[in-house]
C-alpha cells in the first residue's frame, strides 16, 4: 500500500515536471542565429586609441606571453598586437600611462590565416637635431614638455634642447660651462 | 561521391586532442557540448576513436612526448577532414614558448584549417570554429 501510494507521488511529481518544462523557455542558447554578446567587464579583443598613444611601450615591457612588439623602422614606430598570442589577461591596460588600451567584449576571433589577426599603432620617431640619433616619439616628447612648462626656462632653448638626444645634452652643458655662459 | 559529402556537412563527429594544454581549453570544449550551447544541434558528436571523426580538436601546445602521438592520430582520421585549432597555446604557443619541452604551435606538425584564439576561447567562439569548419566542407565540394 505504501509503496503504491509512493510511486504515485513520483508520478505526479513527474507530470508537474514535464509541464513546468512544457511553459519554460528553452535552456539552450540559439548562438549563431542570435547574438550573445559578453558581460560587461569582460576581457576580450584589445583594441588601442591612436589619438592617446605616446608609444612609451609599457604595454610591450608588461605583456606576459609577448603579443605586443615594438618595432622601430626608420622614423616610424610600430607597436603591434597578436590575436594569437594574447592571453588577454590585461596586463597592458593596467599599465598604459595614458589608458589607450582597452580590452573590448570582442571575443570571437576565428580565422583561417592566424598571421592576419593583428593590429598595430604607427608613431613618429624624432631624431637628434645634432647626431641623428632616435630619441624617442613626438608624442612623448611633446607630453614630457608640456610637464615640465612651469619651469623658467627661455622658450628657444627649451625647444632646441629637447631636439637633442641624451649625450648631445650633456656635451651641450659642458660647452655651455666651459664657454663660461652659465 | 556527394551524399558522403552532404553527410560529413551534416554531421561531422569530432574527436578531441589535448596536446599539452592547461585543461582550460578542454572544459571549454565539453562546456560546448553541454546542454546549454549544444553542438549537436548541428550534428556535431564527440568520437571516442579518431578512425571515426571528421573533425579534429586541437589544444594546447605541442609537447615532445605528444609530438609523435599527434601525428599518428592525424594520420588515423580518415580523409578528407578539417583540423580546428582551440586556444591561443595551440595557435602560437602563447606563455609556453621558447620552453625546453615545447616543439611549436600545432601548424608546424599538421596541417591546420581553423583557428580560435583566446585563453580560454568562449564557448561561443569555438562554435563560431566550428561553424567556419562546416564552411570548408561545402568549399571542398563545390571545388
Amino acid at each position: 500500500m505504501k509503496v503504491r501510494s509512493h510511486l504515485k507521488t513520483v508520478k505526479l511529481r513527474i507530470i508537474a515536471e514535464v509541464l513546468r518544462s512544457l511553459a519554460s523557455r528553452a535552456y539552450t542558447l540559439k548562438y549563431p542565429k542570435i547574438a550573445s554578446p559578453a558581460p560587461e567587464g569582460f576581457r576580450g579583443k584589445l583594441e588601442y586609441d591612436i589619438e592617446k598613444c605616446t608609444g612609451c611601450a609599457a604595454c610591450v615591457q608588461n605583456c606576459p606571453a609577448s603579443a605586443l612588439k615594438s618595432i622601430s623602422e626608420g622614423n616610424r614606430l610600430t607597436i603591434e598586437v597578436w590575436y594569437g598570442k594574447c592571453i588577454y589577461c590585461g596586463r597592458c591596460e593596467e599599465v598604459c600611462p595614458e589608458r589607450a588600451i582597452t580590452l573590448t567584449t570582442t571575443y570571437s576571433l576565428v580565422t583561417g590565416r592566424k598571421e592576419d589577426i593583428k593590429s598595430s599603432v604607427q608613431l613618429e620617431i624624432n631624431r637628434c637635431s645634432r647626431c641623428g640619433k632616435p630619441i624617442a616619439t613626438a608624442k612623448q616628447i611633446d607630453k614630457v614638455r608640456l610637464q615640465v612648462k612651469d619651469l623658467i626656462l627661455p622658450e628657444d632653448y627649451d625647444a632646441y634642447v629637447s631636439s637633442l638626444c641624451q649625450d648631445c645634452r650633456k656635451t651641450l652643458q659642458a660647452e655651455l660651462l666651459l664657454s663660461g655662459r652659465i | 561521391m556527394k551524399i558522403f559529402d552532404w553527410s560529413r556537412r551534416k554531421s561531422p563527429w569530432a574527436f578531441h586532442l589535448n596536446t599539452g594544454s592547461c585543461n582550460n581549453c578542454d572544459i571549454e570544449i565539453v562546456d560546448v557540448l553541454t546542454p546549454r550551447f549544444d553542438v549537436e544541434r548541428f550534428g556535431i558528436l564527440l568520437q571516442g576513436s579518431p578512425r571515426h571523426a571528421d573533425v579534429l580538436l586541437v589544444t594546447g601546445p605541442v609537447t615532445r612526448q605528444v609530438l609523435p602521438r599527434l601525428k599518428r592520430v592525424y594520420e588515423q582520421v580518415p580523409k578528407p577532414n578539417v583540423v580546428v585549432v582551440v586556444g591561443t597555446c595551440a595557435t602560437s604557443t602563447g606563455c609556453y614558448e621558447g620552453s625546453y619541452n615545447i616543439v611549436g604551435p600545432v601548424d608546424r606538425v599538421i596541417p591546420v584549417d581553423v583557428y580560435v584564439p583566446g585563453c580560454p576561447p568562449r564557448p561561443q567562439a569555438i562554435i563560431d570554429g566550428v561553424v567556419a569548419a562546416l564552411g570548408k566542407f561545402k568549399a571542398e565540394r563545390s571545388n
